[in-house]
């Protein structure tokens, strides 16, 4: 009898510059992927720890405002992202915060 | 961080014994002996970057080993910036880190960041050197005019005083003026604080660079 293998799949990285990175996020360019760092303090202190970001939060907003919520433009404004889906979320356990990565060639 | 220290260079009119010593290192293995000096290369790759990396503090000392009084402070200050984040960069590449190498990096980041002050001055972003150069103009209108009022009041002795002090006062302003619209709030600036925490959780930083993908745009 053939055996039958499964096989799961699952993002773990995205590889990627930025900028493009930030695309697809759907982050602005002056924010961090994986923090609500505030684009003033960027070049801050290193060990000061800011809040993750959580993009099941940021598109459960984006359906809010679908359906007439106020204040969620203003929310967006404020955690540096912008409204709209971010492309990785609902992929089956992924962290679209977690899928940005160190980029020594672009960083240092 | 090679702009910095190029302005930094440039600043203190140092470029060419940066370049001259450069030049002097002698082969090593698994290290490229330079072929060009610094300022003529306009496109640099990521072997060139990873040469610039491994002698860039060694280089940098052996250049600024003879300040004068006025360049002492700010030398010392620039060493102990730039070493700190180059030896960050080195240990970025390591394949495998221990808790010693994670708390040594997080050590070289915090001195860099207590250090980087002394380069603010040479991230001037194009919109503050418009506006400090429009204030500038303002400024020395109104100076000239100051002047052309009192011209008949005042010996030239008097005037050339007056040109000097309002010179000084220019210089001084536009110093001040780019030093509190610059800044170091940059995403890149950010990102190092996250190469920490990254490698308990996920590896060697090494496996995750954009390198491999940019060697496809190489003809």
């Amino acid at each position: 009898m053939a055996k039958h293998a499964c096989v799961f799949p699952l993002l773990s990285a995205w590889i990627a510059d930025h900028a493009e990175n930030a695309a697809l996020h759907g982050i602005g360019s002056k924010s961090c992927l994986k923090c609500e760092v505030s684009s003033k303090e960027l070049g801050g202190n290193p060990r000061k720890i800011y809040e993750a970001r959580d993009y099941t939060l940021y598109w459960e907003k984006a359906r809010e405002q679908q359906s007439g919520e106020a204040g969620i433009a203003e929310y967006f404004q404020q955690v540096g992202g912008k409204i709209g889906r971010n492309v990785f979320t609902e992929l089956y356990r992924v962290n679209p915060a977690d899928l940005h990565k160190p980029d020594l060639l672009h960083n240092i | 961080m090679m702009q910095w220290v190029e302005g930094f260079l440039k600043k203190h009119k140092w470029q060419q014994a940066f370049d001259d010593t450069r030049k002097e290192i002698p082969p090593y293995p698994e290290f490229s002996v330079p072929k060009r000096a610094y300022r003529e290369v306009t496109q640099w790759q990521g072997k060139e970057m990873r040469n610039l990396g491994r002698c860039i503090s060694s280089v940098l000392a052996s250049t600024l080993r003879n300040p004068d009084s006025s360049q002492h402070q700010d030398f010392n200050i620039a060493l102990k910036c730039v070493g700190p984040l180059v030896d960050f960069s080195v240990m970025n590449q390591y394949r495998s880190h221990t808790p010693d190498t994670l708390a040594y990096m997080e050590r070289y980041m915090h001195t860099f960041h207590q250090m980087k002050d002394i380069f603010l001055e040479f991230r001037t972003s194009k919109s503050t050197r418009v506006e400090v150069n429009h204030q500038d103009r303002e400024l020395r209108r109104l100076m000239v005019n100051q002047i052309a009022q009192e011209a008949h009041h005042i010996s030239a002795a008097q005037r050339r005083r007056q040109a000097d002090q309002n010179r000084l006062q220019r210089v001084n302003r536009r110093a001040d003026l780019i030093q509190r619209e610059n800044h170091l709030n940059f995403i890149k600036m950010h990102y190092l604080s996250h190469f920490v925490s990254h490698v308990p959780r996920f590896g060697s930083i090494l496996m995750y660079s954009t390198e491999m993908g940019e060697l496809a745009h190489k003809e």
